[in-house]
């Protein structure tokens, strides 16, 4: 059973399939996601299933009353800060699921059901990624996804996952079995596949 | 059917050619403008012109001078620096008009409001005022729906309220206070709306509650409150029609005369302003001379009088753009307050560019958009089903629907 962690809520359920969904919300709270982060939904206590997925994509739309303040250039604090905290501006996260969690175990395939409107959204703590990335079954979903831009979001991915480890011999154990898993799943495309191991390196062997 | 542009295109094109033609004709007709407008220069000539056509009650409605100015009426006025420290106050609103095709009989208003701190980091406070009208008694007069026109005019008296109390409710603040209201000051209230003389009632009471929050402010702590209509590219003719009445020949002052402005009809004061403001500048200060003005005068004292200024509130550097900025006499008479006035209108504007930021954010808050109004027409449905009411919606609307391609179920989604 994974606990319920007191991880930031980064938005709510804008709209959602089984494949991904997008979350929103408002430019202020943009501080936490970031690009490949593991993110969960969950619903209230009566919910069976839990969505894991990776945030892939971040957007702010523009619109007219922004362009309106670039072209005057002549933004203050004020203006800046009504602007940021007070207008409805939303952020879009958009996120590619990679498994789910039903009644504490962890499942490595698309969701049955994708999560409801107004669902928050939680950045996964360490815990969950460890629980999660246990197994590695969920490569195989993110290398097919044709939505997002999947070899640098696996290598961001697994970057987080083995950031979650919390020594050098477990980070360097996770990389090696992540990039193995790799060379199964991509024997077919060597130049894909020697991206993605460069990406997944450890700085150091980053040369 | 959807517009043929293979039929309007030449007709575009004769337009664009006549559009010329006239521009053509205006720039001459500019030219004996500009020549009288700099002929004006002595106010007692001005002065005694306008008592003339006052004595005859010639239907005139141009400008005259503010009473107890100075200013030259030809000339442009500097910007000022202005307060170091104001708040600003704008106040906009919109509505959704009452329409016999929806499931219920409703209008709406909505008065958006942002109050902004001049001159320091303060976060802006913006609010809203929703509220619904469903009742007999304010959708019927004498059996009849109510017009949009009636809706308008209780939107107008709303927005002036609203911002009255926003100042009030702000009137310990020890700095300058500005309230903004979009469009002109005077309130247009058709003869036939129901209960007339209550709304401009209503009015008054709003402008005088803005008077109020100013002589409180300059009792407690040597601060003024002012209150303009901001108006944005004004196409009135007010000053050519003053420019007209003085090259009349006395004799020639009457009615017949004053109904347009001879040939320069068609010339508007954003021309003459255009020669005349450089960015940042304002004209001298005028007071209209129409019947209602002047009703503002006698029935609610001259203190009520709106007097206004233009305005180039682009950028230095840059070209022209004009607002008419409208006041009442209590703010225009005070040189310090008009300072005041000018130099946070041109302030708010570079923010924005040309247009006050304020203004700008008071009008989004107010808006209703097409998806909101569906919203709530959705929410009236159910409440109504749930009071075990029947819903029905007119053919003609649903047929809309239907033509248009467009779901009741709002926008598709766009899950990947």
């Amino acid at each position: 059973m994974i606990e319920e962690s007191q991880q930031p809520v980064i938005g709510s359920v804008l709209r959602a399939s089984t494949m991904g969904f997008v979350c929103g919300t408002r430019s202020q709270s943009i501080e936490y996601p970031s690009f490949g982060a593991f993110v969960r939904t969950y619903h209230g206590a009566d919910a069976d299933i839990e969505v894991i997925g990776l945030i892939y994509a971040i957007s702010i739309d523009d619109d007219p009353l922004v362009r309106q303040l670039i072209l005057a250039n002549n933004m203050n604090n004020a203006a800046m800060r009504d602007q940021r905290e007070n207008r409805l501006v939303p952020v879009e996260i958009s996120v590619v699921n990679v498994g789910f969690i039903e009644r504490g175990s962890i499942y490595h395939n698309l969701p049955p059901r994708p999560p409801l409107s107004l669902d928050p959204v939680q950045l996964c703590d360490n815990d969950c990624i460890l629980r999660f990335t246990e197994q590695l079954d969920w490569l195989r979903l993110v290398l097919n996804t044709s939505d997002a831009p999947s070899d640098d979001l696996l290598g961001a991915a697994l970057q987080y996952a083995a950031g979650a480890r919390d020594n050098e011999d477990a980070r360097y154990a996770f990389r090696v079995g992540a990039g193995r898993r790799l060379a199964g799943l991509l024997s077919y495309d060597l130049p894909r596949l020697q991206h993605l191991l460069r990406l997944i390196a450890p700085p150091a062997a980053r040369v | 059917m959807t517009l043929e542009f293979d039929k309007v295109v030449p007709q575009v094109a004769t337009m664009g050619r006549a559009l010329a033609a006239r521009n053509s004709t205006d720039s001459q007709r500019f030219e004996d403008v500009w020549a009288e407008f700099q002929r004006l220069t002595d106010l007692d000539i001005v002065k005694a012109r306008i008592e003339l056509v006052r004595e005859r009650d010639a239907g005139y409605r141009g400008v005259a001078p503010l009473d107890g100015s100075p200013e030259a009426l030809n000339q442009a006025y500097a910007l000022p620096d202005g307060p170091a420290r104001a708040t600003i106050i704008a106040a906009d609103g919109s509505q959704i008009y009452p329409s016999i095709h929806a499931a219920a009989l409703y209008y709406l208003t909505n008065i958006g409001v942002l109050v902004y701190h001049d001159g320091c980091d303060d976060l802006p406070e913006p609010f809203t005022e929703p509220k619904l009208f469903y009742a007999d008694s304010d959708l019927r007069n004498d059996g009849q729906l109510i017009t949009n026109d009636t809706v308008n005019a209780r939107r107008t008296l709303a927005e002036l309220q609203t911002l009255a109390r926003a100042a009030w409710e702000r009137r310990t603040l020890e700095h300058e206070l500005l309230a903004i209201s979009d469009g002109p000051l005077m309130f247009w209230v058709r003869n036939e709306t129901p209960n007339r003389e209550a709304l401009e009632q209503g009015y008054f009471e709003a402008l005088r509650q803005l008077q109020d929050t100013d002589t409180y402010m300059q009792e407690a702590h040597a601060h003024r409150a002012s209150l303009v209509g901001y108006v944005d590219r004004p196409t009135s003719a007010f000053v050519i029609s003053l420019l007209h009445l003085m090259r009349l020949e006395k004799d020639e002052v009457r009615l017949g005369a004053l109904k347009g402005n001879g040939n320069w009809d068609g010339l508007i004061d954003q021309m003459l302003m255009a020669r005349l403001l450089q960015p940042g500048e304002r004209s001298a200060l005028f007071v209209q001379q129409s019947p209602q003005n002047k009703r503002y005068r006698y029935d609610w004292g001259e203190n009520y009088e709106i007097a206004f200024f233009y305005v180039n509130v682009v950028p230095q550097g840059e070209g022209f753009h004009l607002a008419r900025v409208e006041m009442p006499v209590w703010v225009a008479r005070e040189p310090k307050m008009v300072d005041h006035v000018h130099a946070l209108i041109y302030r708010q504007c570079q923010l924005m560019w040309r247009y006050p930021y304020a203004l700008t954010r008071a009008d989004e808050l107010a808006v209703v958009r097409g998806h909101e109004k569906a919203e709530l027409d959705q929410l009236i449905e159910i409440e109504l089903r749930r009071n075990e009411q029947s819903v029905e919606h007119s053919e003609k609307l649903d047929s809309k629907t239907v033509r248009s391609g467009r779901t009741r179920y709002g926008q598709k989604a766009r899950a990947r």
